[in-house]
């Protein structure tokens, strides 16, 4: 599955980003470049699926990909996908359910709790009272024992409940993936499996088992968020769409829209001119039908676009030099924002 | 004042144990005592109980100083897990507002573990003024002598602090710490009157190996054909991450049992896991660093096996305690091929600064007539041990009025030099134990005692060969994996169906 996701990824930034550009995006760095590649590039949904992913993992991928022919090396740190490359992802059939630039807190704050919360259920049911919980964080220890105590009478019936809602929800899983999510689990007599055991059961890639178990939450969350009245929905209730926008951010649009100038509202906030630049251009990336005719006119927001359209590309020093440098950059971000990906 | 009969049922009640462990007793009736005392107890005594268990009794608050993150936390884990909740780490991992809430209920604890950075902050300071603190213990106390002038600096401010908690009594405890330590301890606390309560180091019940090989394959096949008479709780204890991983598939290939590994590198949820496989007998050999053990306390572990040479005795001495802890019969085997030692050499060069850097950090303080910070020394390429030797070496000349730059590089040349010479002798002494013709168990504790127990099994392989020959045949019941559903089901529903 990572081998699929690196490869859908290099393919949608056609070789106009460096590696760590994906690794970034995967582990869900909180920075205004990531998130302009992942809207810009149309892969928004793998942010921040993978916060372990480690460069090693990201190096020996490539370098299996290289030898099969599925990528080429552009230069040093940036890859093309092949047309053997482009076959494999065509042939790709696993259901993928991320939707990362939204919901990765939310998901892996879900994670964490599901398997909190069945080891406090099953250690309860099989009487079992002093035990390490499994997931550290005091802030998801903390939700646990407020559930346990608003449960504590019917936890037997929830375990229960929980039973057959899972077996329920499950079938909508792989074989595999089901095997993976329940194995992964802790509670009663019964230790979880790690990654690397889970691996080893299913003879597959290491580094996949992080992202089986993601998907299966993430296929989860959302089964429980649609279903109010299911007993998974007592662990998403208040867990919530990113909000996305930073608090910054939107302090600089506000300012912005208030006194339409980037150098006041710079001094305002006492930040750099650059940094409102990026904080106007997420404005744009999150809300496409935001006007930006005050940094660009009609005619000329045309121009670029026909530019990026003939000679296919997101890159802005390319655009920049095709159109003899006559907008700046932050002009041409601001087009790229608002056309977004297609 | 409890009488020593309601201590047992104290104990009964919150440990679990019906009777303590040897050195626990005489340490805990001191502490009730308001006695100020140095512990000195074998690892695996139970060291931590000698102010668990005063913390409950006692009223006010028990500080404890701890000086890894890590082992405060397991700590405190396992006292929740016991049902004591009336603990806390305090340490740089935590948010603020994680710290917050521990600030505000200070009153409450009965027990606070915390890092000697985040005791010396003044907001700490000022908030323990309006606390009655009834011990104050300072925990792997060696600390204070063999890191505290390099990178631990704030534990020589310890004696201050207690100072301004108008001196509560203290107890310090160590594993580890030869007599030039310990005294080193109480000097630096300022309380060199303390009681010093000291149990022998060596364990009767394990038996000392080492074996010389004459390359790393070779090393591998001994480690195969040595497990492959043996199957009991195993840890294999290595120095780097990567050859754990790698030991451990080429074990599992071999199928010498359940095998797992463990080092710090490892997704939090997955190093949880392995820890509870391996103390539920899920896993019967752990292939780990340093890492782990810390706070673990499974009393079953038969063999502790070193596949790479411990940097200090001390080391080597606090993980071969981990076996044996039921006072049953253990063995410790280490394995040797030549060169072994380039590694924690390594380590040590890696610790101290090169005299280069020595130049380029002074040139810097001149400069920015500053102590630089760690980002503004990146051309300097230094580890964090390395900036904080020079930090405090540093500081410590500004405060002892050396203004003269020459002086300065001299002396700091001079003190790195001496705290090699001393990393050096540690290791040294870790390649005696290892090349002695005599008796391994003389060689090991003799900085430390001036005698050792008789062995309750063999001593060691000077002493008798055939300890390379000891087995041990724990069978276990392996059940074999549940299909998902029934597994799902086991966790959850476990008694067939309930009454809705």
């Amino acid at each position: 599955m990572f081998r699929y996701i690196l490869l859908d990824c290099l393919h949608s930034m056609n070789a106009e980003r460096t590696i760590s550009g994906v690794f970034h995006l995967l582990r869900g760095k909180k920075s205004s470049q990531t998130f302009q590649d992942a809207k810009v590039y149309g892969i928004d949904r793998y942010y921040g699926i993978y916060p372990g992913l480690k460069r090693e993992t990201v190096i020996n991928i490539l370098e299996k990909l290289e030898k099969d022919q599925a990528i080429q090396r552009v230069d040093e740190s940036r890859v093309a996908v092949t047309e053997i490359g482009r076959g494999e992802l065509n042939s790709h059939v696993e259901t993928l359910h991320f939707s990362g630039m939204e919901y990765s807190e939310a998901v892996n704050e879900f994670q964490d709790r599901l398997l909190l919360w069945i080891q406090v259920l099953s250690n309860a049911v099989h009487h079992k009272e002093y035990y390490l919980p499994v997931v550290d964080g005091a802030a998801v220890q903390q939700w646990a024992k407020k559930l346990y105590i608003k449960e504590k009478k019917r936890l037997g019936y929830e375990g229960e409940r929980l039973f057959h809602e899972l077996i329920r929800i499950l079938a909508g899983l792989s074989e595999m993936e089901k095997d993976l999510f329940v194995r992964r689990l802790t509670g009663g007599g019964d230790t979880g499996w790690t990654y690397d055991q889970l691996a080893e059961s299913w003879a597959i890639p290491i580094s996949d088992v992080p992202l089986y178990l993601k998907n299966t939450h993430y296929y989860l969350f959302f089964e429980a968020v649609k279903n109010p009245s299911s007993s998974l929905h007592k662990l998403t209730g208040d867990l919530v769409k990113k909000e996305s926008l930073t608090a910054s951010s939107k302090k600089s649009i506000r300012l912005f829209d208030e006194f339409q100038s980037l150098e006041e509202v710079a001094e305002l906030r006492g930040l750099k001119t650059s940094t409102i630049e990026d904080h106007l251009v997420e404005a744009v990336l999150v809300d496409p039908e935001r006007p930006i005719d005050a940094f660009i006119g009609e005619s000329e927001l045309e121009e670029i676009r026909e530019v990026v359209q003939t000679i296919d590309t997101k890159r802005l020093k390319v655009i920049h030099d095709e159109l003899d440098g006559r907008y700046s950059y932050f002009q041409l971000r601001m087009v790229l924002a608002k056309l977004q990906k297609g | 004042m409890k009488s020593p009969a309601d201590l047992e049922a104290t104990l009964e009640e919150y440990f679990g144990f019906s009777t303590f462990r040897e050195g626990q007793k005489e340490v805990i009736m001191n502490v009730l005592d308001d006695k100020d005392s140095l512990a000195i107890l074998p690892t695996g005594s139970g060291k931590s109980l000698c102010y668990q268990f005063p913390s409950l009794v006692k009223s006010g608050l028990t500080i404890v100083v701890s000086p890894l993150i890590s082992l405060m936390i397991d700590q405190v884990k396992q006292m929740k897990s016991r049902g004591m909740k009336r603990v806390a780490a305090l340490h740089s991992f935590l948010t603020t507002e994680e710290r917050r809430r521990i600030f505000q209920h200070l009153n409450k604890y009965d027990l606070l573990y915390i890092s000697p950075e985040m005791l010396l902050m003044p907001r700490m300071r000022e908030a323990l003024k309006n606390v009655s603190v009834s011990l104050f213990v300072v925990d792997e106390a060696h600390c204070i002598s063999q890191w505290g002038h390099e990178f631990r600096t704030d534990y020589l401010k310890l004696g201050l602090v207690m100072k301004e908690l108008e001196d509560p009594p203290l107890l310090a405890v160590s594993a580890t710490a030869t007599p030039q330590v310990q005294e080193d301890i109480l000097f630096q606390l300022g309380r060199s009157q303390a009681e010093k309560i000291i149990y022998p180091m060596d364990k009767p019940n394990i038996q000392l190996s080492m074996s010389k090989v004459e390359s790393e394959a070779e090393k591998l096949a001994f480690l195969k054909r040595y497990l492959q008479k043996q199957q009991a709780p195993t840890m294999i204890y290595f120095s780097s991450r990567q050859t754990a991983e790698k030991v451990c598939y080429e074990l599992k290939r071999d199928s010498l049992g359940k095998i797992g590994f463990y080092h710090g590198g490892m997704e939090a949820v997955d190093r949880q896991l392995v820890q509870q496989q391996f103390m539920k007998n899920e896993l019967d050999i752990i292939c780990c660093t340093s890492a782990f053990g810390m706070g673990i306390d499974k009393p079953d572990i038969r063999l502790v096996i070193h596949y790479h040479l411990p940097p200090r005795i001390e080391s080597f001495i606090q993980e071969i305690g981990r076996a044996g802890r039921d006072g049953g019969e253990c063995t410790s085997l280490l394995l040797y091929a030549p060169g072994d030692e380039r590694l924690p050499r390594m380590f040590i060069d890696s610790e101290l600064p090169t005299d280069e850097q020595i130049e380029g950090f002074v040139f810097k303080t001149e400069a920015l007539e500053s102590t630089p910070s760690l980002e503004a020394c990146v051309t300097l390429e230094l580890s964090e041990s390395q900036y904080n030797f020079m930090r405090y070496q540093v500081e410590t000349a500004n405060i002892n009025g050396i203004n003269d730059v020459s002086k300065l590089k001299r002396s700091m040349k001079q003190m790195k030099r001496k705290r090699e010479k001393k990393k050096l002798t540690h290791l040294e002494r870790m390649l005696e134990v290892l090349h002695t013709t005599g008796c391994r168990r003389k060689e090991l504790y003799r900085h430390f005692q001036s005698f050792v127990q008789p062995a309750r099994y063999i001593c060691c392989d000077r002493c008798d060969a055939s300890v390379f020959e000891v087995t041990y045949q724990l069978q276990r019941k392996r059940t074999v994996a549940a299909p998902w559903q029934e597994r799902l089901r086991a966790l959850l529903v476990p008694d067939g169906s309930y009454e809705k």
